[in-house]
């Protein structure tokens, strides 16, 4: 079925086309949202992911990943594309010279766009996300939202398996380090388990 | 196995990733360690709550399907082709990002340079300048301080003429590749536009001649500077102003690359090439074997060069990005930073004399830098091939390519509007 659209798609059916997009569009735009946290940007993505599919869509070989997981990889690394040239638009020497020749590694603030209504731990856990460094915080979307493995994830963002997994740890890590803090603060143990008791 | 299992260990046991063996002796500590069964579960429970989290929060992300394929429809529908434009000839591609790859490393070494002010006065380090009256805002750097790159400067829509050459042509005056490089940085359009040598070309003054030919016949004249004379004739025969030319000589890179200390790269997969053509005529057969690698300048350019494919996702590209990232690497490693200043002088030396310009240093590290941002994917390609030129032989016997005024204007208009 799917390879199909696929075939018609290649010999330019517009028709197919739109049925593949229609039906990953959501997935690949919650992905893209979730790792930009910016509607623009992520519908800016979103629409470079497919185009660049589409493009390419000869070079796609179903047994090496199911299609909806080729999306992702590709959505990814147009976020990742978006989010280094953001971060970087243009290097003069001198900030180049002033920031001892490594550019800024965060990305811009955003203000969230969407207003999400969660409760409970899902609150709490949200939250903390989004104060575990970017890198890891993007890894484990990838990873508990996205699905994909480790080699797909370390295709996506350009990097070896090792590190991507060290990502996932270390934002595990950071994850578990924030809740544990915010558990004792506000809720004295009782909201949310977290680790071992000491 | 009694010592304490790493979060690592634990993420893989949670995952069930583990080889037979080393999942035993997980299982065997965890039997009899509460301590590591307890961070176990605690694992677990943060994965369960992460992905709840995300899935709710995934949920509720507002979806416009309509309008998004609405604009992927415009862009795929208006990627294709109206003319047919052939693909890039091997050749020329290679030659392309070969040339792309020497002027980043050429920013790079200029970056360093500049990083030098404080050791020996440099004279006539720089690249040469050359009487160009378009490109007044750019004037040669001085030797030692350099001037301020203006951040602006380049903000506009920039043409740059790149003519390659292997060195041993350059004697002759002929260029083996042409090509422009136009870059506008507020839209971040890019394109690469190969211009084969054999394009047969009005010249000014000349009457009629190869697009090779043309760098020769400026350097002949007293007047005028190859560069120049290019820049005016392709600028006239594409009716789109070019602003710059430069001229990069291949063996610059591999004196560069010596100049550093060689590079490291992990070659994922052993090379066999048996047929690299020595230059010659005849082959110097290649073997690189996988795994990391030292490679110096000329076994460098060997490993951009080979037409062999191991992987499809090993290909020339592949390298040359590599070789880029390792140049990068080794160029702004800190510990390796106080050696590389105080070698700057002779690599800046070394690079400039593979690199004839009108740009300036501070252009040259801008461009690359930016160059060096941009993915292979958001510069389009296109070559004036048979879509806009006509075979013919000259009275002399030579093969040539007839230009196509329309064709050449619709394709060069189509390259402009993909970055609408």
């Amino acid at each position: 079925m799917i390879q199909n659209l696929i075939e018609h798609t290649v010999a330019g059916d517009e028709t197919a086309a739109r049925q593949l997009h229609d039906a990953h569009y959501p997935a690949v735009f919650r992905l893209a949202y979730m790792l930009l946290q910016n509607r623009q940007d992520a519908e800016d993505a979103t629409q470079d992911a497919f185009v660049y599919a589409f493009r390419h869509l000869a070079q796609y070989d179903p047994a090496r990943a199911g299609f909806a997981t080729w999306l992702k990889v590709i959505v990814t690394s147009r976020c990742r594309d978006l989010q280094r040239r953001q971060r970087v638009p243009w290097f003069s020497l001198q900030e180049l010279l002033e920031a001892g020749l490594e550019p800024e590694d965060e990305a811009p603030d955003h203000q969230p766009d969407v207003v999400l209504e969660l409760v409970g731990v899902q609150q709490m856990v949200w939250e903390a996300l989004q104060q575990v460094p970017p890198k890891s915080r993007q890894a484990l979307i990838l990873r508990y939202f996205g699905g994909l493995s480790y080699p797909e994830m370390a295709q996506a963002l350009g990097c070896s398996v090792s590190t991507v997994k060290s990502r996932v740890v270390y934002g595990h890590q950071a994850l578990a380090g924030l809740l544990e803090r915010e558990a004792r603060i506000e809720l004295g143990y009782h909201g949310y388990h977290v680790g071992d008791a000491p | 196995m009694n010592k304490h299992l790493d979060d690592r260990q634990l993420l893989s046991c949670l995952e069930d990733d583990l080889v037979p063996r080393r999942r035993e002796q997980a299982e065997a500590h965890l039997r009899t360690c509460p301590a590591c069964r307890a961070r176990l579960d605690a694992l677990g429970r943060t994965a369960a709550n992460l992905t709840t989290t995300l899935h709710a929060v995934g949920e509720q992300v507002p979806l416009a399907p309509a309008r998004s394929w609405e604009a992927v429809a415009r862009r795929w529908q208006g990627e294709r082709p109206r003319l047919p434009v052939p693909p890039f000839r091997p050749f020329l591609r290679h030659a392309a990002t070969l040339a792309i790859l020497v002027l980043i490393v050429a920013g790079l070494a200029g970056l360093l340079h500049t990083l030098a002010v404080t050791g020996p006065a440099l004279p006539r380090a720089t690249p040469t300048p050359l009487p160009t009256p378009t490109s007044s805002t750019s004037p040669s750097p001085a030797p030692g301080p350099l001037p301020r790159p203006d951040p602006d400067r380049l903000a506009g829509p920039v043409s740059i003429l790149v003519l390659g050459t292997d060195g041993e042509s350059a004697t002759s005056g002929e260029t083996d590749a042409l090509m422009l490089f136009y870059l506008d940085a507020s839209t971040r359009h890019a394109f690469l536009l190969s211009i084969p040598r054999e394009l047969y070309v009005e010249v000014p003054g000349y009457g009629q001649a190869r697009a090779g030919s043309v760098y020769g016949l400026g350097e002949q004249d007293e007047a005028l500077s190859g560069l120049r004379l290019a820049q005016q004739v392709v600028s006239a025969t594409l009716g789109l102003p070019v602003q710059h030319a430069a001229l990069v000589r291949f063996d610059g890179f591999v004196v560069l690359v010596d100049a550093l200390g060689g590079l490291d790269v992990q070659v994922p997969q052993p090379i066999e090439d048996p047929t690299f053509p020595d230059g010659q005529g005849g082959y110097a057969p290649l073997s690189i074997p996988a795994g990391r690698q030292h490679l110096d300048g000329a076994l460098a350019l060997r490993y951009a060069r080979t037409r062999v494919v191991p992987d499809p996702g090993f290909d020339r590209a592949f390298r040359q990005r590599q070789l880029v990232l390792a140049v990068h690497e080794r160029v702004t490693r800190l510990d390796l930073l106080p050696g590389l200043i105080a070698q700057a002088p002779a690599l800046w030396a070394s690079i400039a004399g593979g690199l004839e310009t009108d740009l300036s240093l501070s252009d040259v590290i801008d461009l690359a830098l930016l160059a060096n941002g941009l993915t292979a994917d958001a510069i389009a390609t296109a070559s004036l091939d048979e879509c806009c030129t006509v075979p013919s032989t000259t009275p002399a016997g030579r093969r040539v390519l007839l230009p196509q005024p329309d064709e050449i204007e619709a394709l060069i208009e189509q390259l402009l509007e993909e970055g609408q």
